[in-house]
């Protein structure tokens, strides 16, 4: 028996008829095709699936679809504001924070949350914030540090707006 | 070594901005229309013979397009150095969860159903589970046609037979000798444990066979040409019929430098003319993946009295499990025995041991940890009984440029004793012990570097950028990024002015497969001497438009600029467009090589499955730890590494790659462990077997000392493994100054440290 319902992801609203056994994971990845959020473990234990649901991480591959009704779920896909990378998302680029990029998502989602409620996070803050997001490439020093330095890219990019400019990548640093 | 434009600079990823916006396709994120679901039925036993399959219940089910077993598919083994392994078991199963049949359905609930409806009648077979009890004359066998298999090495009298899939030897100096002349032997015996790739993203493969009937793999590798090379041999199907497009990867280690979704995936499409999907599940990844070797090895030293080593014995043996993808494991840990030092009498013996468990592969550091671990621990033993400094005892053996390995091979750009120095300065060294129950360890290792063949094109664009492709795979350490800031380099233009296009087999020329530090190295070599090749065709070209010599000629910022009068230059988007329209037609820049073309003496190496390799990597580690003495439990506060990785390409990717290592390092030395009871894997998940996260990294300093590799492009070398063999000796050693507590075996777990406080080693 299917079940209607309502979601709200990236300020869209999409109205699908589910299993009410479906996961927002699957949801998410399957029936919206926004595959930004990694699914690895299905156990809760890598973090690569988290989102956020009303502004707070959650792990997708744990929170069944119909229980976001009525919420917000953002997902790294809705980070990016037209062609300006969020700060986070730039100063993972900066920091050389991202290898193969499989955690990433989830990384920028947790991180992102913290910043939220904490904007300006000491490391041992910024750790404790991924301590539930695995990642086997980087070690992790590279993505305290983009985190810790996500204000200071903000700060940049205001800067650059009221200068009527806009803060893009930059391609090649020095 | 020379002023670089590119070389050495701050580059972020060319593939940075996909991986941050999520927006980079990994082969998990591929779904094609009509697409079908595949599931693996694996074996509960870890030895039978198959008496009776029967799929007619499954084939039965609603939803299912195609059932396979060993039955269905050409009967044909593959293998990196023996061929011993067929897409499904034949006959018998030789481990828990090895494929036995597969399923493709229209969704994965549907493929999960069908499998439990396929029934498999076994005749349990004795099992081994221990690589020295599998060396026994009355063991059970598991390759019984082991001899006749195809193999790509020479074989030694010993190799081939029983469970031995492959064996090698070092013979050099007369060890007995050297034994008698010594003051002391030390004789240890040291166990290390399988330990999981653990990259986040699963095996997977989508098979589709595209209008002209051609099968178009996408899935998640290091070695697509590889992957197509057997995908070919197993199905019948000719290379050129075959197009693998490996997708971003996930991570690989060296766990993706291996063909477990492709073939399946490929039969199951190639039978239902369907595109199909086989994705590991997380259990599968524990189960029917690979692992780290683990084994026992064994080391017996002789030493004078003020520490000079004089003679080594080691003896290896790897644990393969039932099937050994690369069984060469255990001669990169043959090659790192002896660690970087100076052993004039040296023997070898180094085993790959067949058991009923889950396949040991390629994974960070390759056969390296392993024999570092022994060796390292020894030389602190060592040190201790003799009164010495180890840095002083490292120092004194350590490899400077010149000296030949234990297996003959000259060594060039060695800087070990440079990173032994500099590590020493850097912790503030007066001795291992820092207060009660605090002390630091050190340790020291040597990793084979690049090789191979491989190849690569540089094509000149009109507009004056270029487009590389090589086969050589990013396996998200950053290749890519590295070659475009190479071809870059050469070409005289910015990072972004370079595409690389990598890996997809229509593409891109052949590679062997990214490993053994051979990306940077080997990989980039060939892309910097394609580069060079069209230079030097732009160079010529322009030389004749502009009545200058060529040698006279270079480019820079996008130019061909007159070097004794730079005011004379020409732009290249003008020599290119020109070029392609006027005479001698378009610009492609070509390389093919082989970095590993030298062969051993056959007096010092038999067995070998490789010639030599093209270079050798160094570093230094020194860990501090504190022990509680009551619990056991060792706390890292700080690891401090000094790398000889010659050159330095990309100081980000540099910088990864070192705490990467350590953290994998960090894993193997206290905590990972794949635990196998009877076969049956007993944690298989990052819930039960972990890898460090976050909070469990301790403090990190590193540094590089100052290299140039003749053989890398612009002197590079590479870092990805050696970043991980020296973590776990230098913690234990640390662990042993601290509390006295000597363990020996991998994982250095509270309870071993527990056990060394009451009852000596364990
Ligand atoms: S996939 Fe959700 S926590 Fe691992
Ligand atoms: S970047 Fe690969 S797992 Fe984090």
């Amino acid at each position: 028996m299917k079940q209607v319902v309502q979601l709200n992801v990236n300020d869209a609203e999409h109205e699908l008829a589910l299993d009410p056994s479906r996961t927002l994971l699957e949801v998410l990845r399957e029936s919206l095709g926004l595959t930004g959020t990694k699914e690895v473990c299905l156990l809760g234990s890598c973090g690569a699936c988290t989102v956020l649901v009303d502004d707070r991480p959650v792990l997708a591959c744990l929170t069944l679809a119909s229980a976001c009704q009525g919420k917000r779920v953002l997902t790294i896909e809705g980070l990016r504001q037209g062609e300006a990378l969020h700060p986070l998302q730039q100063a993972f680029i900066d920091k050389g924070a991202v290898q193969c990029g499989f955690c990433t998502p989830g990384m920028i989602m947790a991180g992102k949350a913290l910043l939220d409620r904490n904007p300006h996070p000491t490391p041992d803050e910024a750790r404790a914030a991924i301590a539930g997001n695995l990642c086997r490439c980087t070690g992790y020093e590279q993505i305290v540090e983009a985190i810790v330095a996500a204000p200071a890219v903000d700060e940049a990019a205001r800067v650059g707006a009221r200068e009527g400019g806009h803060y893009l990548m930059p391609d090649m640093a020095e | 070594m020379g002023a670089y434009t590119v070389i050495g600079k701050k580059t972020p990823k060319s593939d940075a901005v996909a991986k941050v916006t999520g927006e980079a396709r990994y082969a998990t994120d591929v779904y094609l229309r009509g697409m079908l679901w595949a599931r693996v039925l694996r074996s509960p036993l870890p030895h039978a013979r198959i008496v009776r399959i029967d799929t007619s219940k499954a084939r039965a089910l609603k939803g299912v397009h195609a059932v396979l077993t060993a039955a269905d598919v050409p009967d044909a083994r593959y293998g990196a150095l023996v061929l011993d392994m067929g897409m499904f078991a034949r006959g018998k199963v030789r481990y828990i969860g090895e494929a036995v049949a597969a399923v493709a359905a229209v969704d994965e609930p549907t493929a999960a159903r069908a499998v439990d409806l396929i029934e498999v009648e076994y005749d349990p077979l004795p099992a081994v589970f221990d690589p020295l009890e599998a060396l026994a004359p009355n063991a059970p066998i598991l390759h019984e046609a082991l001899a006749g298999y195809t193999t790509l090495f020479d074989r030694t009298a010993r190799a081939m037979q029983g469970n031995v899939n492959y064996q090698a030897e070092i013979a050099c100096g007369d060890v007995e000798a050297g034994f008698a002349a010594s003051d002391f032997v030390f004789e240890d015996t040291y166990q290390v444990q399988k330990q999981h790739p653990s990259y986040m993203e699963p095996n997977s493969t989508v098979a589709d066979v595209d209008a002209e009937g051609r099968l178009v793999i996408y899935n998640t590798t290091q070695r697509p040409h590889i992957n197509q090379a057997i995908l070919s041999s197993l199905l019948g199907v000719p290379i050129a019929k075959i197009r693998v497009v490996p997708c971003h990867v996930g991570g690989g280690f060296g766990g993706k430098n291996r063909t477990l979704t492709e073939p399946t995936a490929a039969a199951l499409a190639l039978k239902t003319r369907r595109p199909v999907r086989l994705t590991f599940s997380h259990e599968e990844e524990f189960t029917s993946a690979t692992t780290r070797h683990g084994g026992v090895i064994k080391l017996k030293t002789g030493v004078k009295k003020d520490g000079t080593l004089v003679a080594s014995q080691a003896t290896l043996y790897y644990d393969c499990g039932a099937y050994a993808p690369t069984p060469n494991a255990v001669w990169l840990g043959a090659i790192s025995s002896t660690g970087p030092y100076r052993i004039p009498n040296v023997r070898v013996e180094a085993f790959s041991i067949y058991t009923n468990k889950m396949m040991s592969g390629a994974f960070r550091g390759y056969g390296a940890p392993q024999s570092t671990f022994a060796r390292e621990s020894q030389m602190d033993r060592i040190a201790r009984e003799l009164g010495l400094d180890p840095f002083e005892l490292r120092l004194k053996n350590c490899l400077v440029e010149g000296d030949s390995l234990h297996t003959g091979q000259p060594l060039h750009s060695v800087q070990v004793r440079e990173t032994l120095l500099k590590a020493r300065a850097m912790v503030g060294w007066k001795g291992p012990r820092l207060g009660p129950n605090r002390a630091l360890g050190v340790a020291c290792g040597i990793f084979a570097c690049g090789g191979f063949a491989t190849s690569s094109i540089v094509k000149m664009n009109m507009d004056g950028t270029a487009t590389v492709a090589t086969g050589a795979m990013d396996m998200g350490q950053g290749l890519r990024t590295v070659m475009r800031q190479i071809a870059a380099e050469v070409l005289g233009l910015a990072p972004d002015d370079v595409t690389v296009v990598i890996g997809d087999t229509d593409l891109t020329p052949f590679d062997v497969g990214i490993f053994g530090d051979r990306g940077t190295h080997t990989g980039g070599q060939a892309v910097k001497l394609a580069a060079e090749d069209a230079r030097d065709q732009i160079l010529a070209a322009a030389a004749a438009g502009m009545g200058v010599p060529a040698g006279r000629l270079e480019l820079r910022e996008r130019k061909v600029v007159d070097r004794t009068a730079p005011e004379r230059f020409l732009h290249l988007r003008d020599v290119l467009g020109g070029g392609q329209y006027k005479k001698g037609g378009p610009i492609i820049g070509k390389a093919s090589i082989n970095l590993t073309e030298t062969a051993f003496d056959p007096g010092i190496v038999r067995g070998a499955a490789t010639k030599m390799f093209s270079t050798y990597t160094f570093a230094t580690h020194v860990a501090e730890v504190e022990v509680d003495p009551r619990t056991g439990v060792t706390k890292v506060d700080k690891i401090t590494a000094v790398h000889d990785c010659g050159t330095v390409i990309n100081p980000d990717g540099l910088r990864g790659q070192i705490i990467g290592g350590m953290a994998t390092g960090l894993g193997y030395a206290l905590y990972e462990d794949v635990i196998i009871e009877q076969g049956q894997v007993q944690n298989p998940s990052f819930l039960e077997c972990r890898p460090p996260t976050a909070v469990d990294m301790p403090a990190i300093e590193f540094a590089t000392v100052e290299g140039y590799d003749a053989k890398g492009p612009f002197g590079a070398k590479g870092v990805g493994n050696v970043s991980v063999i020296n973590i776990a000796p230098a913690i234990a050693n640390a662990v042993e100054h601290a509390v006295g507590a000597r363990v020996t075996s991998l994982p250095v777990t509270p309870l071993k440290v527990l056990q060394a406080l009451g009852a000596g080693e364990v």
